[in-house]
């Protein structure tokens, strides 16, 4: 099947500083890819590139199997990463009026505007002028109108950001929709639980480079297993087990012994250990590595401090 | 809808709902209408000046009469050349009376016109021939007030006078005391005292006034007598009385002729000063419609820059479309508001002038300004569009409502600049200078109008035309390039000299590796 996104070997530099570099990635129709990086890693620039609000220095962007033209962005709906909309608009017609720009009727906007504003629990703001809408109903209002007509890719820059729980989950399960009637959608953001969520699939850029492309399991397997325990006993022996590459004590920030695993060792080999020594741990924790932990390993130093504040 | 209508409407509809756009629309009817009513209230509340005269010198009075009778038919004739300018057909009223018709058309004020006009018998003596040819639904005329008024003076306020003893006239001249007129009584503006032997060798006379700055009389006083000193100077040299009136009096009578107006036989019109008069308030309005569109034209970039909207629109329009329908918004506006103030000024200074609407427009047209409307519309919408596209790229370049009012006064400087030069290219419309300003690129739409009418050189005419038209695309293309460039920039630095620092950096660098 036709990717409906191609970027191949993109490049876009601001004065001596290489923003994006040999960027390449495809999106296929119905996927939802979590476009994740640190501050400053060209998520943003690559964004406004695929829109052709940036010319790319180098480097090509291919939308629903043709070469990138100004005549194909009506089929993109794209919500910013800074947002704002009409002050003095009321809500359900600045939502047509993108709408209208994006090459819908008159009509089939308003149509449109207005089930939209239904399906996010705005419609009694229809007729409300933006500025006396609270930020997370302004937000949604601005959501809607990059969907209003209906795209085929779906380019989100950091939607969830400024959103209230409940908020967020009516956004989830909007872009969930969208994505099951076919929309591509490439969103980028900093908040790992929502890609977790949403997306199969993840592309971390770091430093304008493409660090990893793939699915959320695979970014996983990239981090050796670990193990939490905790017991009442000295838990030391571990590091002497064939198969513990490292073990690490409980100590500030970590309240449970952790063990990382070389190779193929499987965690039950480390519980059987305990229970032959006649200890029963109270805890034995074998998730894998959480997105967090990845995102933070693959971007690296640029993005620990950014992680750790979050 | 296109992209390109969708924006302007929204930006039109943005402007029409702003409060600004709407004082401003409603500024400039207001301001007629002030104007006007202050002027009609000055006008008919301008006291009535009665003034006694004590004359020791003998035969001045009769004088001085003569010369009321002389400044109330000047009046008479300047509001009659107005009246029947709107209300009296001129080419019927020219075949059948073509002396009037030549006096309604000579400047009131110069010397012999107020005589002429007497002796046609005044405005009884006219009217009669102007009521056969005045237009069908025309206005009454309306005689002009007089304001000086000559009353005799009580035998002891002429005592009081020639004693000069202030405290008897005071109550007279402040009006505790009246003086009896024909009809009623009135309190003396002023008490004037000829004295005996009053000549040109000895010229003095008094003024007795609680008011020294009111010039009217004072004014008239000194047309009045001393004509009639010259007069009797040249009298008594042993020149005839009326010889030496009409040496002392008469002035050149200069019959304007333009070899231009080929199909008036070259005569020169009021209807010609109309059409030099209408360019001058194009430009106004062209001046007063970019202060006002063109400064919220700014304020909206920045806002829209500020608040990223322009990210939104850029996503599916591209930046020279934006561009364009904001151009095309402010410009619906600026129609709006121009039809908004020709309807709104033109209908109340018509209903204040006592000018139906349709005699306003026939005198238009018969000024013919509407021969050169087409060339005037082009140097307007030329001059929008360039000053609409600087305040579009000055507000893409502003990060801040700040930095764009920084950039604001040197704009404002340079449309303003050239304003000092106007009284020069007025009297010399096809002088070096007016040549000059017409081919400065911020200028050329306002001088390139206003001396249409003048007949400039052909040649010179097309290429500064073709100048303005060029320089308009330039300017359009540079600062679309230079929106394009900064619309979305909102840190860091927007001048230009930072880009090409770097690049010299960077070249430098390559030098040194």
């Amino acid at each position: 099947m036709t990717p409906i996104l191609e970027v191949e070997d993109l490049g876009k530099s601001y004065g001596g500083f290489e923003a994006v570099r040999h960027l390449s990635f495809a999106l296929a129709r119905g996927e939802v890819l979590g476009f994740l990086g640190p501050n400053g890693a060209g998520k943003t620039s690559t964004l406004r590139m695929i829109l052709g609000i940036l010319k790319p220095d180098r480097g090509s962007v291919r939308l629903f199997g043709q070469a990138w033209s100004r005549a194909l962005l009506p089929r993109i709906g794209y919500l910013p990463e800074e947002r704002g909309l009409y002050r003095r608009m009321k809500a359900a017609e600045a939502i047509a009026y993108f709408a209208r720009l994006r090459g819908l009727d008159r009509a089939a906007a308003r149509r449109s505007a207005s089930a939209l504003l239904e399906r996010l629990g705005l419609a009694e703001a229809a007729g409300k002028r933006i500025e006396s809408l609270s930020k997370g109903m302004a937000q949604k209002v601005q959501l809607a109108a990059a969907i209003a007509h209906g795209p085929e890719l779906l380019i989100l820059d950091e939607p969830f950001t400024g959103l209230d729980p409940l908020n967020q989950q009516a956004i989830e399960g909007l872009i969930r929709e969208r994505a099951a009637a076919g929309c591509a959608v490439l969103f980028s953001t900093h908040t790992m639980q929502h890609a977790e969520r949403l997306c199969r699939r993840i592309l971390i850029l770091r430093r304008g480079e493409k660090a990893f492309d793939g699915s959320i399991e695979e970014s996983r397997r990239l981090l050796p297993r670990r193990v939490r325990l905790e017991a009442s006993e000295d838990l030391s022996f571990i590091a002497g087990l064939a198969g513990v590459s490292r073990l690490e004590p409980p100590g500030p920030g970590r309240p449970a012994w952790e063990a990382l695993l070389a190779g193929s060792t499987e965690p039950g080999a480390v519980l059987a250990a305990c229970l032959a020594r006649g200890i029963m741990p109270y805890r034995f924790d074998a998730a894998g590595p959480s997105l967090h932990e990845v995102f933070v390993a693959i971007a690296g130093s640029d993005a620990a401090a950014e992680a750790d504040a979050a | 809808m296109t992209e390109i209508g969708l924006i302007a409407w929204r930006e039109f509809l943005q402007y029409l709902r702003a409060r600004g756009y709407l004082l401003t629309l409603l500024l400039v009817p207001l301001w007629i209408v002030v104007s006007a009513l202050l002027h009609r209230m000055a006008t008919s509340d301008e006291p009535l000046r009665p003034f006694a005269v004590v004359d020791d010198a003998g035969g001045f009075i009769a004088a001085i009469d003569r010369g009321l009778a002389r400044e109330q038919a000047r009046a008479d004739l300047e509001a009659l050349r107005s009246w029947s300018e709107a209300n009296v057909d001129p080419t019927g009223l020219g075949a059948a009376a073509p002396a009037l018709a030549l006096l309604l058309r000579r400047d009131p004020g110069d010397s012999g016109a107020a005589e002429a006009f007497l002796a046609a018998g005044g405005v009884d003596g006219v009217m009669p021939v102007l009521q056969a040819h005045r237009r069908a639904g025309a206005a009454a005329f309306a005689r002009p007030a007089f304001h000086l008024l000559r009353v005799g003076a009580p035998a002891d306020i002429v005592a009081a006078a020639r004693a000069h003893d202030a405290a008897a006239m005071l109550p007279v001249l402040r009006g505790a005391r009246r003086v009896p007129v024909p009809g009623g009584a009135v309190s003396l503006f002023a008490i004037i005292v000829i004295p005996a032997g009053f000549s040109l060798d000895a010229p003095r006379l008094e003024y007795w006034s609680e008011n020294q700055t009111d010039p009217i009389l004072r004014n008239f006083l000194q047309r009045a007598l001393l004509g009639e000193l010259r007069g009797r100077a040249a009298a008594s040299a042993g020149l005839d009385p009326g010889m030496a009136r009409k040496l002392l009096q008469q002035g050149l009578d200069i019959a304007p002729f333009n070899p231009a107006n080929l199909a008036a036989r070259g005569a020169v019109t009021e209807a010609d000063d109309l059409r030099i008069f209408f360019p001058y308030v194009v430009a106004l309005l062209l001046l007063l419609s970019i202060l006002s569109i063109a400064s919220m034209l700014l304020i909206a970039v920045i806002e829209e820059k500020s608040s990223r909207i322009v990210e939104m629109i850029l996503a599916s329009v591209s930046p020279n479309r934006l561009m364009a329908g904001k151009l095309l918004g402010a410009a619906g506006a600026t129609v709006v508001m121009i039809i908004g103030w020709a309807l709104g000024g033109g209908g109340t200074a018509s209903a204040f002038a006592a000018i139906p609407p349709a005699s306003a427009l026939g005198i238009l047209l018969r000024a013919h300004v509407f021969a050169d409307l087409p060339l005037i519309l082009l140097c307007f919408l030329c001059g929008l569009a360039i000053y609409t596209m600087i305040f579009l790229g000055l507000g893409a370049m502003a990060r801040t409502f700040h930095e764009a009012q920084s950039f604001l006064g040197p704009l404002m400087f340079l449309l303003f600049a050239p304003i000092g030069f106007l009284v020069i290219v007025h009297n010399q419309p096809n002088g070096w200078l007016a040549t000059l300003l017409s081919f400065s690129p911020l200028h050329a739409p306002f001088f390139l109008m206003i001396r249409l009418a003048r007949h400039p050189p052909p040649v010179e005419t097309a290429l500064a035309f073709l100048f303005m038209l060029l320089s308009t695309a330039t300017i359009a293309r540079l600062m679309a390039r230079g929106f394009a460039r900064n619309i979305l920039r909102t840190e860091g630095s927007a001048s230009p000299w930072v880009g090409l620092a770097a690049r010299l950096r960077r070249l430098a660098g390559v030098a040194e590796s």
